[in-house]
């Protein structure tokens, strides 16, 4: 019968189209915004309702608090990228650099939410609160989990790269834990413009 | 043909045998295997649970189960039958077909897929558990609505346990779909378009973006209602600004698109044995595949047909109720579609055809009923009535679980090299297409006389009491199809001789050009492929039929 010059004893069978790991990460992604899109969604439901927001009488969340913390994930997010750059580019220094960088202000920044959380709760503002602390809490909950995954994957990452598992053209895992860490990023941000705030 | 073995990297070469081969394997075929068996073991079980719950409504007050027991047994039908069976099943069926139909080694994630597999055995373990400890299951409804659901009218961890189970559950299907797609769109064969992938592949590929988008929403708002029962949150309470309404709106968000996800699998296995055994090929390929696509998109704006009833505003119900109908439009095409395929095709009622002619007729049946409902005065009526539940085992009965039996008799052949015995295959299906007529017909006159769902008992005397031992005796009819099918599945298992060989239908789909059981490997060499029917192309040349098979479309 007929068959196809091309045996298959290759590990690949006619592989074609985008990085397999890369694809597989964006869907990854598009399923964790359609998550938080989610609960986005329930948090605006009951803002709208609500006579005022906040409602009287809790305790507001402080916007600087959380601007500093926006600021250290994102400067955390460009440290992240540049360890991209120094792994495409061959160039270990930068890498490293770029890698330390970004962990080191991930770990500051779920150590000052945690102090944020634990400031708040003195002020009485708990997860009992009434919607706006159910939101605060599930939501920035909800967002430091995925900043802790994406930790350890830049964790991963460091170790690998520390002992030189990454070339200029094999550095897939670099790439894709980095643009996960961007979107963990990205949520924060759109975090701190509705929790914080938006008015 | 394509037997020969291949010499493996060395890294692969460590093999594992009897059992171990298969709890740690990351073939796609045997976690595939092992998909469907778990799945059949949970449609049995909630089985069992159904038949609990009709033995129940048999008569007005039969007291064979507390109300307590009924509610949990019949909210765990359901959770069993829709989270543990009908959408793992779907990807049982992928994960051993996807690969094969793609001319593919295996999954593009292989751990990953193990990792699915496995996680839905623990899942049932989870959800299972709750029965054993104080204040037994779940047992508000699959939907589990607050404030039903909320620690003062719930207080039991069975509901806890549920949504874990749920949430586990979800975590196996979104990584089982991610690795559907980068299968799909990374690892076909030179020649596989995506214009030629089986009907089958592109059904999967809908139901896999409709798990990839629509189950994390499902994951946010089980967890909102977890907070809400542990930790004192108030999403859904209204004296603290919560809503319960809201619970339903993410809810159905996801179980809307989720009832497609639920049947679009269904529909790809009587696309492909269809056309089988009707001789032809599909009438209007594209056409069914836009019609999968269109449901899939339209499937995600029509969630709130569910919630006439808690008063929507006037623009909202009417945008829903047009939306809702306007699927039916799409559906319709596919039934044009399959009828298409049959006329005039020299039609072989071989079990698999059976059931794929039943889940059209039945399938046509759940969709007229669910074009009434989507009528909201009509729904108003309806609304939680025994009409919905027609509806939905329509649909979910008489579409998805006749196309899956399909799906067993088509392709147990190309699994073991064996064919089910035919005749048990025949009266399995007349028994069951027998019984659940009488068992959900009847729901449709309940329904209409105003008998609410989800109660666990009746007064006599309201024109209910005939119709619901009708129902249960149906019931009963299914269970013993059932019992046949158990027969037929271990008796051809054990005494058939393998005479399937590779090809015992003659089909279309690459999966039939290599032996059965397929190797290890898949394909040695791969089979050339022009048009979305290889296998019917490499016949037509073997048995001397100059030139290809014409390109229909
Ligand atoms: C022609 C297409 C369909 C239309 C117009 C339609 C319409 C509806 C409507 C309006 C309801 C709400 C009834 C009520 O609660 O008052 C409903 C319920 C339901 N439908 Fe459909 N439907 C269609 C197809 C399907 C399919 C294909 C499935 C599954 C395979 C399905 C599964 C369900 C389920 C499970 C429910 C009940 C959910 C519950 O309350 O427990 N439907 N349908
Ligand atoms: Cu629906």
């Amino acid at each position: 019968m007929t068959t196809h010059a091309a045996t298959a004893q290759a590990a690949h069978l006619g592989e074609q189209g985008m990085s397999r790991g890369m694809f597989g990460m964006v869907l990854f992604i598009a399923s964790e915004i359609m998550l938080f899109g989610g609960l986005f969604a329930g948090y605006f439901y009951m803002r709208n309702q609500a006579a005022s927001w906040p409602p009287e009488g809790v305790h507001e969340v402080d916007p600087v608090t959380g601007g500093i913390l926006t600021a250290i994930l994102v400067i955390s997010g460009l440290s992240a990228h540049m360890g991209v750059v120094g792994a495409k580019a061959g160039n270990q220094g930068l890498f490293i650099f770029g890698l330390a960088g970004a962990l080191l202000l991930g770990t500051i920044f779920i150590g000052g939410q945690i102090y944020e959380w634990f400031l708040l709760m003195d002020h009485g503002l708990t997860a009992e609160s009434g919607v706006y602390g159910s939101s605060f809490y599930v939501l920035t909950g909800f967002h430091g989990a995925h900043v802790i995954v994406g930790l350890a994957m830049l964790l991963v990452v460091f170790i690998r790269g520390f002992w030189r598992d990454f070339t200029p053209k094999r550095h897939l895992f670099v790439d894709a834990s980095v643009l996960y860490w961007h979107f963990v990023d990205i949520v924060w941000v759109f975090l701190y413009a509705a929790l914080y705030v938006l008015v | 043909m394509a037997t020969g073995a291949i010499a493996r990297p060395a890294h692969e070469a460590k093999e594992y045998t009897g059992l171990l081969a298969w709890l740690l394997t990351t073939d796609h075929k045997k976690i595939g295997i092992m998909y469907l068996i778990f799945t059949i073991i949970f449609f049995f079980t909630g089985g069992v649970l159904a038949l609990l719950v009709r033995l129940q409504l048999a008569w007005s007050d039969a007291g064979i189960l507390s109300q307590d027991q009924y509610n949990q047994f019949f909210t765990m039908h359901a959770s069993t039958m829709l989270f543990l069976f009908v959408i793992p099943v779907g990807a049982g069926f992928a994960n051993y077909l996807l690969p094969l139909m793609i001319g593919a080694k295996d999954m593009a994630y292989p751990r990953i897929n193990a990792l699915s597999l496995w996680l839905i055995p623990l899942a049932a373990l989870v959800m299972f558990s709750s029965f054993f400890i104080e204040g037994g299951s779940a047992a508000a409804g699959w939907t589990e609505y607050p404030p039903l659901t909320n620690g003062t009218f719930m207080p039991g961890k069975g509901t806890d346990l549920w949504i874990l189970g749920v949430q586990i559950l979800g975590i196996s299907s979104v990584g089982g779909a991610i690795n559907f797609l980068v299968t799909t769109m990374t690892m076909r064969a030179p020649g596989m378009t995506l214009a030629r992938m089986p009907i089958f592949v592109w059904m999967i590929v809908v139901t896999s973006v409709l798990v990839t988008f629509a189950t994390p929403v499902l994951a946010g708002v089980l967890t909102m209602l977890f907070t809400d029962r542990n930790v004192g949150t108030s999403f859904f309470d209204p004296r603290e600004g919560g809503n319960p309404i809201l619970w339903q709106q993410l809810f159905w968000f996801y179980s809307h698109p989720a009832v497609y996800i639920m049947v679009l699998p269904a529909m790809g296995i009587i696309s492909e044995v269809l056309p089988v055994f009707s001789r032809k090929p599909l009438f209007g390929y594209k056409a069914v595949i836009y019609a999968g696509a269109a449901i899939g998109v339209l499937g995600f704006t029509v969630w709130m047909h569910h919630m006439f009833a808690t008063g929507l505003s006037a623009p909202l119900t009417i945008w829903t109720m047009f939306a809702t109908m306007s699927i039916g439009v799409p559906t319709g095409v596919k039934m044009f579609n399959w009828l298409g395929t049959m006329w005039g095709g020299s039609i072989s009622l071989k079990a698999p055809m059976l059931f794929a002619v039943g889940f059209l007729f039945m399938f046509l049946i759940g969709g007229i009923d669910g074009v009434y409902s989507a009528f909201v005065p009509v729904d108003y009526a309806l609304n939680d009535t025994y009409w919905v539940v027609s509806h939905i085992h329509y649909v979910l009965f008489g579409g998805s679980v006749f196309g899956i039996f399909a799906g067993i008799f088509y392709w147990f052949p190309k699994m073991t090299g064996k064919f089910l015995n035919e005749t048990l295959g025949k009266l399995q299906f007349w028994l069951m297409l027998i019984g659940m007529n009488l068992t959900f017909m009847p729901m449709h006159i309940l329904g209409l006389k105003g008998m609410p769902r989800r109660i666990a008992d009746y007064e006599a005397g309201l024109g209910w009491e005939y119709w619901n031992l009708v129902a249960t005796i149906g019931a009963f009819t299914i269970g013993v199809s059932m019992m046949v099918f158990i027969a037929n599945f271990f008796m051809s298992l054990k005494t058939a001789p393998k005479t399937a060989g590779d090809d015992p239908w003659e089909g279309n789909t690459l999966e039939w050009m290599i032996s059965s059981p397929p190797p290890e490997q898949n394909f040695d060499t791969l089979p050339e492929i022009n048009s979305e029917r290889p296998a019917w192309d490499a016949r037509m040349q073997r048995q001397g039929f100059a030139g290809r098979t014409q390109q229909h479309s």
